[in-house]
């Protein structure tokens, strides 16, 4: 059998039938991996262009890895971006050579999508500049390799904020208005990427697009969720707020369930403007409820805050103190629990991030309290995002898959706001597609306590968690990457070609973020 | 020999334990400067888990100021400034412009001849270059300070070898410690060696003069609401846990803005390049204020560069 030689960005029929004779020779369905070809000659004409590509081991190393720890891939060459031109230039020169491109911004990920396979890693963070803002008109101008915490910082000064970001210091405008960004307060704004009002965009081909609800309206709504495949976010729009403080509530609970109901019962009624649940495993669940303003919060107290089941911090100790005391041989859990509570709730109430109760600088806090509790080198999180009906009940079974897995791990639960108007912006992402109105997503992230796992038993707890998605017909935040396996599962054939033919036609030699999505 | 490392506590981790999750990035004058992963404690951190050659990141090594504003954030408790001045050390050829390696050394010679200073007082006060380069101010500063000396040898030498990875002789390094161990109280106008003080010397307490003055009611009571508070970044960086609570605690009273970013990390006037204002222009980025006080001459330095508005010592406010 003549097998032909397999052009990258093309994909022909597989020619092995699945009930072929042993000894057919097999053949990559994919297209072929990059294997350095024309490497020399690209950075040859770079440098005619005074574009400098770093091949140094110091430079490439830095970015080995993404937040995950898991996927390791060196790119062959780094660029720090530092101007639109130049990413332009960059891309129509990768185009004729075909070279890959992987595009990074706070590198957060844990499957590998920010991690650069050979080729170039395109460092965003090198264009981190806020462009302008306007306080009157509530929007701002940025580089989109910024961190949201150094456009917190600018635009604090002015008295502003950002809307929505992922409650982690270093995630990028960018990087985040590619995959989502979830906060606390998304079951109000909707995800952050809602907050976009334009962007800037260097597409695969190498042209410089500003596009818009209203402005090269398809490739707006390709790129806002499109995980990174159909050009490069190099400035957006955003809307911001005056900045307001949070008038910080706590609710405890030995339930997942009623947990769940009562968060989707505030959500559902506007109630707050900020809730989320975090867990230690499903023993001690805290339902956060938060308030901007002083009378949404009493109308809170009068109205809603006694149809919860959660008990304050007093009553819930004592509740637990009875259930370890009939549950002796559970001490050690118990122990684990008290300890935790002693070094997290001290960490979450800082007095220098505080005033007359309420919580300034939450990112600040929280981000804190995930790398200081959370962090390291490797972080495994899972999630899952469904639509309301399904949320609890994913939840729980999801929360089995835990226990099977880790003896301790926390859950941490949003809602999402969607936007009717955004409905295209949410195909094949995050955003499940039998939702409407709000979205629910679930967190599920072992306390890896300094225990080695190998990585067989991290992918199995992974793949169980996925597969419940797959059942559910969830969608995830995280598919990219090492998920890419999940991707057809879980939209279908039909959706998924129709998105890579955008890409083929986007993106003639794949070169952008080729080992994310297709 | 003394190692030339800022010893930190037991629970400090080397540069395998960085997990990349940049929050050094954001706190780090260099990175603000170059916005390249090369200059921040991460790209060497990462650098040495890669086993790259020191001689690699001589361009970089050198950039760090140890303003010791990336501790405090770095969730892995990574033993940065340490990191850098062992990397320094290993360096064969140190560059020129951190200053002469043969003059230092000739002043370790010229210093050894020199009698050991007798302290009366329990309590000292090592005043840095800048500071006395200003004897109005420094007398300001001793009439307040009452019941305390001003102690002769202010051990800069020692901090310019440590900047520059040099070793230090143990018999130069005894010299400068000997007198300092009756004290009770050691109160230092610059805290770039404030850890090392606290580890060499465990019986006297370390306090940075910020601090020390802002304790004094006369002090206090003289910052306003229009001012802008200039803390000195390293030795608040040392002493975090605690110095943290203490500014706070005088944002409270009087209300007064301070450099500190929204992690409550001192924002550095400087960076490594003098001639780059960046630094400098963020701090005063946006504020409506009056007046400058700063605890250290040199940040008034760095901002005179950029602003007509008045600066004060807060010795002299
Ligand atoms: C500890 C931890 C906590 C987290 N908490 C949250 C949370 O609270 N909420 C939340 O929503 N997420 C959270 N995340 C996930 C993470 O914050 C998001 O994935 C984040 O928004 C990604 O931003 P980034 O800049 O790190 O992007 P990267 O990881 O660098 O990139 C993400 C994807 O976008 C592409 N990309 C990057 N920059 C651009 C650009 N400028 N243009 C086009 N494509 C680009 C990359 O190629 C990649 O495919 C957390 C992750 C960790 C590790
Ligand atoms: S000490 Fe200061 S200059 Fe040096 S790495 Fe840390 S933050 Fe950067
Ligand atoms: S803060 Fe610490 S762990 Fe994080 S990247 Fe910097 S050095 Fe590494």
């Amino acid at each position: 059998m003549d097998i032909p030689v397999i052009e990258i960005g093309t994909l022909p029929p597989d020619p092995v039938a699945p009930d072929a004779l042993q000894g057919i020779k097999r053949q990559q369905t994919n297209p072929s991996r990059w294997q350095g070809e024309n490497w020399q000659a690209f950075i040859t004409k770079l440098a005619t262009y005074a574009i400098e590509i770093r091949q140094d081991l110091a430079s490439c190393g830095i970015f080995v890895t993404d937040a995950g720890g898991v996927a390791y891939g060196m790119p062959h060459g780094v660029l720090i971006a530092r101007n639109v031109e130049q990413i332009a230039t960059l891309f129509k020169t990768a185009q004729t050579y075909r070279i890959p491109i992987t595009v990074r911004g706070g590198g957060l990920t844990t499957e590998g999508e920010s991690v650069a396979y050979g080729g170039i890693l395109l460092d965003m963070t090198g264009m981190s500049q806020v462009l302008y803002i306007d306080t009157e008109k509530c929007i701002v101008r940025t580089q989109a390799g910024i961190f949201w915490h150094s456009l917190a910082e600018v635009l604090r000064r002015r008295g502003m904020d950002y809307l929505s970001a992922p409650l982690n210091l270093t995630a990028s405008v960018g990087g985040t208005l590619g995959v989502g960004g979830i906060d606390v307060n998304s079951a109000r704004f909707g995800c952050s990427a809602d907050q976009a009002i334009s962007l800037q965009v260097v597409t695969p081909t190498g042209e410089i697009v500003e596009c818009s609800d209203t402005e090269n309206i398809e490739l707006f709504k390709r790129v806002i969720l499109g995980y990174g495949q159909f050009g490069v976010i190099t400035e957006a729009t955003l809307k911001i707020r005056p900045f307001t403080p949070l008038r910080m509530h706590y609710f405890y609970y030995g339930s997942l369930r009623n947990t769940i109901e009562d968060l989707i019962l505030l959500d559902k009624n506007a109630v707050c403007d900020y809730s989320g649940i975090l867990t230690m495993m499903d023993k001690a669940i805290t339902l956060l409820v938060a308030f901007d303003s002083e009378e949404k919060e009493q109308k809170f107290q009068q109205q809603w805050k006694n149809r919860l089941r959660g008990y304050g911090e007093l009553g819930f100790t004592l509740r637990s103190a009875v259930y370890y005391a009939f549950h002796f041989w559970k001490l050690k859990e118990a122990w684990f629990l008290f300890n935790r509570k002693r070094c997290l709730f001290p960490e979450l109430q800082r007095s220098e991030y505080m005033q007359d109760k309420q919580m300034f600088d939450r990112t600040v806090v929280f981000s804190r309290a995930v790398w200081n509790f959370w962090g390291g080198r490797q972080m495994i999180i899972p999630d899952l995002a469904t639509n309301v009906d399904k949320f609890v009940t994913v939840v729980e079974k999801a929360n089995k898959v835990c226990q099977k897995y880790f003896p301790y791990y926390a859950l941490y639960c949003v809602g999402i706001k969607l936007h009717p108007e955004h409905q295209e912006h949410y195909e094949l992402s995050c955003i499940p597609p039998d939702a409407t109105e709000l979205a629910y997503g679930c967190e599920f992230e072992p306390m890896l306590n300094h225990e080695i796992y190998s990585r067989d038993y991290i992918q199995s707890f992974k793949n169980e968690i996925y597969d419940i998605g797959v059942e559910n017909q969830c969608s995830y935040y995280r598919f990219g990457g090492m998920m890419k396996g999940y991707i057809r599962r879980v939209f279908g054939d039909e959706l998924v070609d129709k998105h890579l033919a955008m890409k083929r036609q986007a993106d003639p030699n794949m070169i952008l973020n080729r080992n994310v999505i297709f | 020999m003394f190692k030339v490392t800022r010893n930190f506590r037991q629970t400090h981790q080397n540069y395998s334990h960085c997990s990349g999750c940049s929050l050094c990035l954001l706190v780090c004058p260099m990175w603000r400067q170059h916005h390249d992963s090369r200059f921040t404690p991460q790209g060497h951190a990462k650098a040495l888990q890669q086993a790259v050659k020191v001689e690699e990141l001589s361009e970089t090594i050198f950039a760090c100021h140890a303003c010791g504003a990336c501790q405090p954030v770095c969730p892995e408790n990574i033993a940065i400034i340490p990191m850098f001045m062992n990397l320094r050390q290993q360096l064969a050829e140190k560059p020129a412009a951190l200053g002469n390696v043969a003059s230092i050394q000739a002043k370790w010679l010229e210093n050894a001849t020199q009698p050991i200073e007798k302290i009366k007082t329990s309590s000292g006060f090592l005043a840095d270059n800048h500071l006395r380069q200003h004897p109005e101010i420094l007398q300001q500063v001793l009439t307040l300070l009452v019941k305390t000396t001003l102690i002769s040898d202010n051990g800069e030498d020692i901090i310019q070898a440590m900047h520059m990875g040099v070793e230090i002789p143990s018999a130069r390094l005894e010299r400068f410690l000997h007198p300092l161990r009756k004290l009770k109280q050691l109160i230092v106008s610059e805290g770039f060696l404030y850890t090392n003080l606290q580890q060499w010397l465990p019986k006297v307490k370390i306090r940075s003069l910020g601090e020390v003055l802002t304790r004094l009611p006369n002090i206090h009571s003289k910052l306003c609401a229009t001012d802008l508070y200039i803390i000195e970044c390293r030795a608040y960086h040392a002493d975090f846990e605690r110095l943290v609570k203490h500014y706070d605690q005088l944002r409270k009273t009087v209300f007064c803005q301070f450099n500190l970013d929204l992690q409550r990390i001192a924002i550095p006037t400087t960076s490594d390049n003098i001639h780059d204002h960046r630094q400098a222009k963020w701090v005063l980025e946006g504020r409506q204020i009056e007046r400058i006080v700063v605890e250290s001459m040199a940040d008034s330095a760095a901002l005179q560069q950029v602003t007509d508005l008045p600066i004060v010592h807060l010795a002299t406010i």
